[in-house]
């Protein structure tokens, strides 16, 4: 009786050929077939590189980290690099003058604050600092940075929708100053090395089969603080489209920052609703006391300066991304998260769920109840 | 629900076996009453496998409007649930009618040996034992939290709007406006043709009434009264927008937090937006200062209407400046909460929550012809002289039609 369309065979047996098919563009930007990688341990990077190591025309990817990647593969060539100490920048530009690489990158950047707040600086600020040098010396030509849209922070002065040229702010918790620090040398790098095309991806929370940053974590928990009486809207990506995105840029030769974020919004409560866990609204006055309580005794993984982005707003606009770019994402926000939660599920009773196998076929139709405004 | 079944059967077997054994001595046939007694029940087996059936028929047709109502999209969307359901709904009415022809024969045929007189068979839905059962199944308290999420899931869309509006929510507190704008404050809109039927507009207003009551009147006024029903969107101020519940309430039924981009890009959008010019300043107007307005702004909604070509129109609001008749503004324990002002009326902080009900006045909405800014080009929001003489116009406008409004009101309450 279910009219649910199904995939046919023939789909379903080669999606990534049409996928490739579809995300080379020859003509837009040069074909990068060597390609170095930063942060590729991350769980974004881990996802940027399979999909690198899966194309046909990259031939070698080298990745600089501390920690060899999880994925084995020929194509893959790691290199220790601790990006933190001095002298990172003149080995990262030998690595990269020797191999002859004209693309890079940069993934070691942190999704969310975590319980090791100092190596998190240094790893981004230092880091990117180092990585930036060996560019200067290695006279790249493309450099793809994975950001996050939570630089915008989350201020009750925020627009529905922030665009790439708001200014940011350097206020506000430590996880955002310090993103906000590395925003600022791109952009001062950005103008005084014209010949290397840096381009920013700032991605919403990446949420999806498989995801375990803080937001992910946030609504698998037992118990979910909320801020009593405030339900801001929120904003995700699923991880298909943020690879998606990621393998776009990275052949593209757009330059400058990008919003990259899911199909529309959704409002904190309902996607705690769906989530079916326990919410518990702690007052306003009492609220960051409470959420670093929680945080010291690991109940949650949400310090206190996680705070205000329960509270306020911090929604990118993905208008400049879908015009010069070309990324259009296929999920919603709530199809992400459902994703998410759907994936949870079927992990509780044993299985486990590769990334895009889960979530809805179907991508969201306009007149599915929903009107689009903006 | 199926004993209640069996019970209606054996009951209507009961009667009918009564009515023939009286028949039996009239007749004095045993070979025919024999055969009349087998055509009865299997009558009333009929009968009974024909009520089983709908009753199955019907809580299976419960259960998917249910769950197509619940927003539980976990094993099939909801036009395919409608769907299912129609085709449940018509090969219940298959079942149904053949079943009752075959009983209707039977019935017939044991009625040709005796003129017997059966009661038209009074169809009850189960509605009162779902209930029951619903109730039962919801007091399982293993079974609360499941049915929390549920409820709370039931009262808010699937998919908001890229602003925060949820239907589904607007649809369950439009009663309440709607009782305040016909039954409580009686309002009466006048010029609801001025607002274009469809495009952006930008509809500017005076401010007043500690709460944007004024602005979801308005609301309602061009939902009920104009021609096309459209939905409208209204500003509201930051500190109202971040109080707890009340911001993210408003929200949901159509508030967007006052800020160029956000008007900018609603117009953008092609709606029509409520702004407030006077904003903070408005809303906490002392009752000696009523019906006087303040400062509008530096002319931001000027520059709106410039830079997107919308047309403006102006609307004076009378009555609202009574429902909080504020006489002082509190502003020490106000700054402790993070708040501009707490007001003093001669009811809020003394009778407690109950002084929040706003006071039933007569009220007036005057929408002004619209006034089309596009001739000068979006060029001119840069011309900082023509931006606030053109802002100075419309407030002298609105404040010129309250005045005239106020000369022919008699009283507060009944206009």
């Amino acid at each position: 009786m279910s009219k649910r369309p199904r995939k046919s065979p023939e789909e379903n047996s080669n999606p990534e050929q049409d996928e490739r098919n579809d995300e080379l563009p020859p003509t837009t930007g040069e074909v990068h077939s060597k390609i170095a990688m930063t942060g590729a341990s991350s769980f974004r990077g881990h996802l940027v590189l399979k999909r690198l190591a899966e194309l046909p025309h990259v031939r070698e990817i080298h990745v600089f980290d501390i920690k060899a990647p999880i994925l084995q593969a020929p194509k893959i060539i790691f290199h220790r690099v601790d990006l933190t100490r001095d002298g990172a920048d003149d080995l990262i530009a030998s690595l990269l003058l020797k191999n002859d690489i004209k693309c890079l990158v940069h993934g070691a950047l942190f999704s969310g604050p975590g319980r090791n707040g100092s190596l998190r600086r240094e790893v981004e600020t230092i880091g990117t600092f180092h990585i930036l040098n060996a560019l200067a010396e290695a006279k790249l030509e493309r450099c793809v940075v994975l950001g996050d849209t939570f630089v915008y922070g989350a201020h009750s002065q925020n627009p529905n929708f922030i665009s790439e040229s708001h200014p940011l702010k350097s206020a506000g918790p430590d996880f955002v100053r310090a993103r906000v620090d590395v925003e600022k040398q791109l952009i001062e790098f950005a103008k005084d090395y014209p010949n290397c095309e840096v381009c920013t991806l700032r991605f919403a929370p990446i949420l999806g089969p498989n995801s375990t940053n803080v937001r992910a974590r946030y609504f698998l928990a037992g118990i979910i603080p909320k801020v009593l009486g405030y339900d801001p809207l929120l904003q995700f990506i699923h991880e298909d489209d943020a690879t998606a995105a990621a393998s776009l840029a990275i052949f593209s030769n757009a330059r400058g920052t990008f919003n990259t974020v899911g199909k529309g919004v959704l409002p904190l409560s309902t996607g705690i609703h769906m989530s079916g866990r326990f919410p518990v609204p702690v007052a306003t006055p009492v609220c960051k006391t409470v959420f670093s309580l929680g945080f010291m005794m690991r109940i949650w993984d949400l310090p206190s300066a996680m705070v205000p982005f329960f509270q306020y707003l911090c929604v990118a606009d993905g208008h400049k991304a879908e015009k010069s770019l070309g990324f259009k994402p296929r999920y919603s926000s709530r199809q992400a998260l459902k994703a998410l939660i759907e994936a949870a599920r079927l992990r509780s009773v044993g299985f486990s769920m590769p990334s895009s196998a889960l979530g809805e076929e179907k991508p969201l139709q306009p007149d599915e109840g929903f009107v689009r405004v903006y | 629900m199926h004993r209640a079944v069996e019970d209606k059967g054996s009951s209507r077997m009961s009667k009918k076996n009564t009515s023939p054994s009286s028949g039996n001595t009239e007749t004095s046939s045993t070979r025919k009453s024999r055969e009349q007694e087998d055509l009865l029940s299997l009558s009333s087996n009929v009968f009974k496998v024909r009520r089983t059936l709908l009753e199955q028929f019907s809580r299976i047709e419960r259960d998917m409007e249910k769950r197509a109502k619940m927003n539980r999209e976990q094993f099939a969307s909801r036009e395919e649930l409608n769907s299912v359901i129609d085709r449940l709904h018509s090969f219940r009415g298959e079942l149904d009618s053949v079943l009752l022809k075959i009983e209707e024969r039977i019935q017939s045929s044991a009625d040709s040996f005796q003129a017997l007189q059966t009661e038209p068979t009074e169809y009850t839905p189960a509605g009162g034992q779902g209930s029951l059962d619903e109730i039962v199944t919801g007091l399982n308290p293993f079974n609360l939290r499941r049915k929390y999420h549920e409820f709370s899931l039931s009262l808010r869309s699937e998919e908001v709007d890229a602003f925060g509006f949820d239907p589904i929510f607007d649809r369950f507190v439009r009663p309440i406006f709607e009782f305040l704008y016909t039954k409580y404050w009686r309002v009466e809109t006048y010029g609801i043709s001025n607002i274009p039927r469809n495009g952006a507009c930008l509809m500017v207003g005076n401010h007043s009434g500690s709460l944007p009551y004024d602005a979801t009147m308005l609301k309602m006024a061009v939902l009920k009264e104009h021609p096309s029903h459209r939905e409208v969107r209204f500003m509201v101020e930051d500190f109202l927008f971040h109080f707890p519940f009340l911001g993210s309430m408003m929200n949901r039924f159509g508030g967007v937090r006052a800020s160029q981009e956000n008007a900018q890009q609603l117009l953008q959008a092609q709606m029509p937006v409520v702004v407030f010019p006077e904003g903070v300043k408005g809303l906490g107007k002392l009752y000696r200062d009523k019906y006087h307005l303040a400062r509008f702004g530096r002319g931001g909604f000027i520059r709106l209407c410039l830079r997107t070509g919308a047309p403006l129109v102006p609307v004076a609001f009378i009555g609202p400046e009574e429902i909080h008749p504020m006489l002082a503004r509190e502003t020490f324990f106000a700054s402790m909460m993070g708040i501009p002002y707490v007001p003093i009326t001669p009811t809020f902080p003394w009778l407690g929550p109950a002084g929040l009900i706003p006071l039933p006045s007569k009220w007036f909405i005057h929408i002004l012809p619209p006034i089309d800014l596009s001739e000068y080009g979006p060029e001119a929001e840069k011309d900082r002289v023509l931006v606030y003489r053109l802002a100075q116009r419309v407030k002298n406008q609105i404040q010129e039609v309250i005045v005239e409004q106020l000369k022919n009101r008699r009283s507060i309450w009944f206009g």
